[in-house]
């Protein structure tokens, strides 16, 4: 499965849907999973990964835990964080289980003890190229490192899917930012599969640093969406970005208020390892990065 | 037992023909030549035996006579009504004394209907919440008949931000503020989150997510140093690894649970962002209230501290958000018991046309003079009002109370009560017991209302002096006496006014006509129960039964009019009940 390139007689790919630990479980990601696997025909595989350096730190005499909302601080033995590990993957697996269930998405769990990004890696690799990896955990801004390794070090994945700690909506509208004509077609066709199971339109938004190139992008895009289906109903924003900047961007999203979106990873939007600040604090649903 | 065997031979008279053509006026002048005593206006239209003649009564039947309710004599305490009616200024309460069957309750009545008219229709007034941590209730004075409106108006405002509210905390845009500020409070706090996890990488050590939260660790070239790799360093080295840990720690549970002041932000942020959404509904739903009543005291401090309230509380209005989204709250109807406290509690209110009020409470508790309050569970857990009913001082205040002093005695505490308020002039609500659903003193406090009313109590000579007795207090109160006399003199105008309020007996209970013997006969009763043939006893109310079954005995017979064979036969069966209970009783 791939975004930019799917087609029906493909050989289908997987969401692998990665919990890497931590305390939180995005809702929203887990129906972002069951999204994608309804518009593509695929599965969904629910990976949580033990990650093994916290079992290096438990090896410690002085290894403590605090909560994340604050409190004291606490021992942390092996077997202390075996046992949290095996009810947090269980409650994580059981939530994927009754959303696919509910979306009638065949799912499957592994848990996995390793360092995360590898076992992400192999994860994808069993079936590649055409993963989607969606992060189960809200990103914060300073996560954007953790998403250029990613993007780095897992290359079975033709993207991945995030959402912020403000994600509320997986229905609507289906905004596609393109800032490289050359994902053009792949992008539009992928918003266009997403559509019917977001329960919107399509909404293109074209970006680019010069009038005259952004006149042509929108010429292109309307030859090629004139190609289409004709109940597709498709809409088109130029947007004039000459630097940057990802405010502009991230406020077209605010404004259309979409139920998923499509960006290209180390664009304006997500450049590679900056802060993730005006993205977080803008993005309400999905947004899959393509490579 | 005024219907003892009557020595005259009553039957001869029922027997009599009722020939009204016979001589009036012979008959008239006899009474006073049969009794001895010329010129005194005596024992009018009265036989030498004492008994009444019919033909001498100027009429064939009741129907012939313009009826009359009353009263027959008792020019005295009538005066006495009329002055306590009337009187200006507090505290000139009535005493009405006289035996059961009188009239005197009618007539004290009847009385007081006239100045009660004329008076100006009393404020309206009812119970608010006051808004503040006692959960006490302040008394608001309104404008005659305007009370139910303002309750109703109230009770439409609740209900329209019933529907507003939860529209408006889920709505997007607020949905996206709050969370926006709550994420800002979390980016503060991941922000230096992150300045701590940068100075931590440059001393070898990270902060790694585990299920549980945040945890400590040494690394090398980013990852988590092995155990035997870290043993294998100087004891030196190892402790300052452990002590830079530790001081880390400490800057962590810092940031995590100590920032008080960015608390403090975030919730005023909240606070704001709330206030603005729900303060345009709560203003907007108040409006037309705060219009209608801009000129009457006390009610816009009222709307403010309501508005103050229904903002502080909006949340009460959304059941809760459903769903992933948010987007999905159930209404929560306007009659829920969390909004109890916007309930307005009408004491008491008047019509349009109606003068100052004339109220009769036959069985004066403590709750039926000053109300009660029903308390209910609040949703967390406390003692919440639902309910504040009125009592008869409110209902009476600005006219007239009237009372039964025997039943009055029977309840020690209300009477006791009533001389309070009377002194005082206020109705204050301090219950002897826990009011209906209260659970130890948790009783709240209802702001006196002021009291202006003149009260009337009902007593014979008997309860007069019991009154006196047990509660001098409230005697002293009683400044004006009514006394009502059993029995007035025998004289033409009274036989006259006799026979018409028999008529107006017939009238009001819709009876047939008593022909002038049968009247005759009930004029003989009255004089036999006052005891003396130039007296008339002044206790009516016996006749209206003696009437009545007679009326039934006429309709056995098929008869137009009640004869004199009628009223005979129910005087006869009045008098065996008499004696049947005087023989139980002895």
């Amino acid at each position: 499965m791939i975004a930019h390139v799917a087609a029906a007689d493909e050989r289908s790919g997987r969401v692998v849907l990665w919990h890497g630990g931590s305390a939180s479980v995005s809702r929203i990601a887990i129906d972002a999973a069951m999204l994608l696997a309804q518009s593509f025909q695929a599965e969904v595989e629910s990976l949580y990964v033990e990650d093994t350096q916290l079992f290096d730190l438990a090896a410690f005499p002085f290894a403590r835990v605090i909560g994340a909302s604050g409190g004291s601080w606490r021992a942390l033995p092996h077997e202390t964080l075996e046992r949290e590990m095996r009810f947090a993957a269980a409650a994580f697996h059981r939530q994927v289980a009754e959303v696919g269930s509910d979306a009638s998405v065949p799912c499957r769990s592994r848990i996995v003890r390793d360092e995360p990004l590898r076992a992400v890696s192999r994860a994808c690799a069993e079936n590649g190229p055409w993963n989607l990896v969606v992060l189960g955990e809200p990103l914060t801004p300073s996560d954007g490192p953790r998403l250029a390794q990613l993007f780095e070090r897992v290359r079975d994945t033709t993207g991945a899917v995030i959402t912020g700690p403000l994600g509320r909506r997986s229905q609507g509208s289906v905004v596609a930012v393109v800032e490289d004509f050359q994902r053009l077609g792949p992008m539009l066709r992928a918003a266009q599969r997403l559509a019917p199971a977001c329960g919107g339109d399509v909404k293109l938004t074209l970006v680019g640093d010069r009038r005259d190139e952004l006149s042509w992008m929108e010429g292109e895009a309307r030859l090629l969406c004139a190609t289409g289906r004709e109940d597709d109903v498709i809409a088109f924003e130029s947007v004039l970005a000459a630097n940057d900047d990802p405010a502009p961007l991230a406020a077209v999203l605010q404004r259309y208020k979409p139920g998923f979106a499509l960006a290209q990873y180390g664009g304006r939007l997500v450049a590679t390892g900056a802060s993730l600040r005006p993205l977080t604090a803008a993005l309400e649903c999905p947004l899959l990065l393509v490579r | 037992m005024f219907f003892k065997l009557f020595k005259s031979d009553k039957s001869k008279a029922a027997e009599a023909p009722s020939d009204s053509s016979s001589s009036e006026q012979a008959v008239a002048e006899k009474p006073a030549e049969a009794d001895g005593e010329p010129g005194l206006p005596l024992g009018a239209y009265m036989d030498s035996a004492g008994a009444t003649v019919a033909d001498s009564l100027g009429f064939n039947t009741t129907a012939d006579l313009k009826p009359a309710d009353g009263p027959l004599g008792q020019e005295k305490a009538i005066e006495s009504i009329d002055f306590a009616a009337g009187i200006k200024g507090p505290g000139y309460h009535l005493l009405v004394v006289g035996p059961t069957g009188s009239g005197r309750r009618t007539v004290a009545r009847a009385r007081l209907q006239p100045a009660a008219d004329k008076s100006a229709r009393p404020s309206d007034w009812a119970y608010v919440s006051s808004f503040d941590p006692t959960g006490g209730f302040r008394a608001l004075k309104l404008p005659s008949g305007t009370a139910k409106r303002f309750a109703e108006m109230m009770a439409r405002a609740i209900d329209q931000l019933a529907d507003a509210l939860p529209a408006a905390f889920t709505a997007d845009d607020y949905d996206l503020k709050r969370r926006t500020i709550e994420e800002e409070f979390r980016f503060s706090r991941e922000d230096a989150l992150e300045s701590l996890r940068r100075e931590a990488e440059a001393q070898n050590i990270a902060l790694l997510r585990t299920p549980a939260g945040i945890a400590v660790a040494p690394v090398l070239e980013g990852k988590v140093v092995k155990t035997d790799v870290f043993n294998s360093v100087p004891e030196v080295l190892r402790r300052e690894v452990e002590t830079k840990i530790a001081a880390l720690e400490a800057e962590i549970e810092a940031i995590l649970t100590e920032r008080p002041e960015a608390e403090k932000e975030r919730r005023a942020r909240l606070v704001a962002l709330n206030e603005q959404v729900a303060g345009r509904h709560v203003r907007a739903a108040l409006d037309e209230i705060k219009a209608d009543f801009a000129e009457v005291a006390g009610v816009e401090s009222y709307l403010k501290a309501a508005a103050r309230d229904l903002v502080r509380n909006a949340a009460m209005f959304v059941s809760g958000a459903t769903g992933s989204s948010g987007a999905q709250a159930a209404r929560v109807s306007a009659s829920h018991p969390s909004f109890a406290r916007y309930l307005v509690h009408v004491l008491a209110t008047s019509s349009e046309g109606s003068g100052a009020p004339i109220i009769h409470e036959q069985n004066p508790t403590y709750a039926n003079l000053f109300g009660r309050i029903e308390l209910g569970t609040a949703a967390d857990g406390s003692t919440q009002v639902v309910r504040i009913k009125h009592g008869a001082l409110h209902r009476a205040n600005g006219g007239f109370l009237l009372v039964d002093g025997d039943a009055l005695i029977d309840s020690p505490a209300a009477a006791d009560a009533l001389r309070r308020a009377l002194e005082a002039d206020e109705i204050r609500f301090d219950p002897p017991a826990g009011p209906v659903g209260a659970v130890g003193d948790e009783v709240p406090d209802l702001e006196p209302i002021p009291l202006n009313l003149r009260l009337v109590v009902f007593a014979n000579a008997g309860t007069q002096r019991r009154l006196a007795a047990s509660f001098p207090g409230l005697r002293r109160l009683l400044k004006v006496e009514a006394v009502f006399d059993h029995a007035v003199d025998r004289t033409k105008e009274t036989v006259d006014t006799f026979a018409r309020i028999v008529a107006g007996v017939v009238d009001k209970q819709n009876l047939r006509p008593i022909d002038a013997a049968g009247v005759a006969l009930l004029i003989d009763e009255a004089a036999h129960r006052a005891g003396s043939t130039r007296k008339l006893s002044l206790l009516i109310g016996d006749v209206i039964d003696v009437c009545r079954e007679a009326d039934h005995w006429a309709d056995t017979e098929k008869r137009k009019t009640i004869s004199a064979a009628d009223v005979e036969r129910a005087l006869k069966q009045r008098r065996a009940i008499n004696a049947a209970e005087l023989a139980e009783a002895s």
